[in-house]
C-alpha cells in the first residue's frame, strides 16, 4: 500500500511525482497560506525521503504520514518570526499566482484562505485528511495517534467553522 | 450534506488552484544536505564522547595516588648495622690454595661436591668498615657415591690466606646442601682491616672425611 493506490511499492521519486499535486494541497490546506505551504512540503519531502524505507512499507499510507508530518512542521514555521512574517503575504500569493483566472475563483480562494486561518493547525490538518485524502474518522484517528471523539469534535468544528466562514460572507461560487 | 459538498470543492479548488514552487530536486538536495549534517553531528557527538571517556580514565589514573613506600624503622645509633647480602661477585675468587686442599670457585666441582651458589654477606669490622662476613654456599653431590667431608669456605686479604672455617656435609648422590660459615669474629681478630683498606678473595676446598 505503499503507493497509497494498492499497487506495488514506489521508489520515493515516482510516488513524489505521482502525489505531488495532491501534496502540495495537503499543504495548502494544513498551513492555510500557499507560500509557507512551498516550504513545508518541501521540508516535509526531506523527511520522508530520509524515512521511506519505513514510510512505504507494508499497509503504509504515506500521504496520511505526509498531512501528519506537514501538520507539525506548519506548527512549527508559525512559531517563527519569519513564518509571521511570511503569513502576511499568504493573499497577495494567491492573486499572483492566479493570473488569468476568473475574479469569482480568486476571491472564492481569498475566502477559503480566511477560513482556514480561523481554524487550529489541528483541525487544518484532520480538515486536509478528511476532505483531500478521503479519510475516514477513524483512519485519520489512528494515524494521528488520538481518540476517535477527539478527532470527530476537530471535524466537526472544523465544519461548523468553515461553513459559517464560506457561505456566511456570501454565496460561495462551485470552484474548481 | 449538501454544505459538506460545498465545502470539499471549495477546499480542493483551494488546494489545487496553482501549482507550487517546490521541486523535487530541491528536496533531494535538502536531504543530502541534512543526511551530511547528521553524519557530521555523529562524528562530532563520537569524537566529543571519546574525549570525554578518555578524559576521565586519564584523571582517574592521574589522581589514583602512588603506591606508599614501605615505612622503614628509624634505626638507633647503637644498633648494629643489618648485615647487606652481597653477591659473590663483589668478592673476586682466589686461585690460591688453602692449607694443601682442592680448591674452586663457583660452578667448581672439588672432591665430587659442585659450588652451585655462594653469597657473601658483609660484616662490620673493627675499624667500622665492611669486610666478608657470612658465607652460604651450596654444595651439590655430583657423583654416584654419598660423601661425608668437610666443606671450607677460605678468605684471603691481599692474597695472603686470612680465615678459613668448615662445616661437615654428608650427601646422596645428587643431593645438595647449604651450608653458613661465619669468618668475621676470626678476621676480626686477625686483621682489623675493613674493604676500603685491603683486597678481599674467597675460594672453597673440600675435605673428604
Amino acid at each position: 500500500m505503499g503507493s497509497d493506490e494498492g499497487g506495488p511499492p514506489e521508489d520515493f521519486e515516482s510516488w513524489a511525482q505521482n502525489h505531488w499535486h495532491r501534496l502540495l494541497g495537503i499543504a495548502r490546506i494544513v498551513t492555510g497560506d500557499p507560500t509557507l505551504a512551498d516550504d513545508v512540503l518541501q521540508d516535509c519531502l526531506v523527511d520522508i525521503y530520509q524515512r521511506w524505507d519505513r514510510i512505504s512499507g507494508e499497509g503504509s499510507h504515506p500521504l496520511a504520514y505526509a498531512a501528519r508530518i506537514m501538520g507539525s512542521k506548519a506548527a512549527n514555521q508559525r512559531r517563527t518570526a519569519w513564518g509571521r512574517r511570511v503569513h502576511v503575504t499568504d493573499d497577495a500569493a494567491i492573486l499572483d499566482a492566479s493570473g488569468g483566472e476568473e475574479t469569482g475563483s480568486i476571491d472564492n480562494r481569498m475566502i477559503v484562505a480566511g477560513a482556514l486561518r480561523n481554524l487550529s493547525a489541528r483541525q487544518r490538518q484532520v480538515v486536509a485528511m478528511h476532505y483531500l485524502l478521503d479519510m475516514s474518522v477513524a483512519d485519520i484517528a489512528a494515524e494521528l495517534d488520538q481518540p476517535t471523539g477527539s478527532v470527530t469534535s476537530d471535524l466537526t468544528r472544523a465544519r461548523q467553522r468553515l461553513r459559517t466562514d464560506l457561505t456566511g460572507g456570501g454565496d460561495l461560487a462551485h470552484g474548481g | 450534506m449538501e454544505d459538506d459538498d460545498l465545502i470539499r470543492d471549495a477546499l480542493r479548488d483551494y488546494a489545487y488552484a496553482t501549482p507550487g514552487t517546490s521541486r523535487l530536486d530541491a528536496v533531494r538536495r535538502q536531504a543530502t544536505a541534512a543526511r551530511r549534517r547528521q553524519r557530521l553531528v555523529r562524528l562530532a557527538t563520537a569524537a566529543v564522547v571519546t574525549l570525554v571517556i578518555g578524559g576521565v580514565i586519564a584523571w582517574i589514573a592521574l589522581a589514583r595516588p602512588p603506591a606508599a613506600p614501605p615505612v622503614n624503622p628509624t634505626p638507633s645509633p647503637s644498633a648494629t648495622p643489618t648485615p647487606t647480602p652481597t653477591p659473590a661477585a663483589g668478592y673476586p675468587e682466589q686461585s690460591r690454595a688453602s692449607h694443601g686442599l682442592p680448591t674452586g670457585g663457583l660452578g667448581d666441582t672439588v672432591e665430587g661436591l659442585t659450588l652451585i651458589d655462594v653469597e657473601i654477606t658483609d660484616a662490620e669490622c673493627p675499624d667500622a668498615t665492611a669486610c666478608p662476613g657470612l658465607g652460604t654456599l651450596t654444595v651439590e653431590n655430583s657423583t654416584n657415591e654419598p660423601i661425608s667431608a668437610f666443606v671450607y669456605f677460605n678468605v684471603f686479604r691481599n692474597n695472603t690466606p686470612a680465615v678459613s672455617d668448615a662445616q661437615r656435609v654428608q650427601l646422596a648422590p645428587g643431593e645438595s646442601a647449604t651450608v653458613t660459615i661465619d669468618v668475621q669474629p676470626a678476621l676480626a681478630d686477625s686483621a682489623p682491616v675493613g674493604r676500603t683498606g685491603s683486597i678481599y678473595s674467597w675460594n672453597f676446598s673440600v675435605e673428604l672425611a
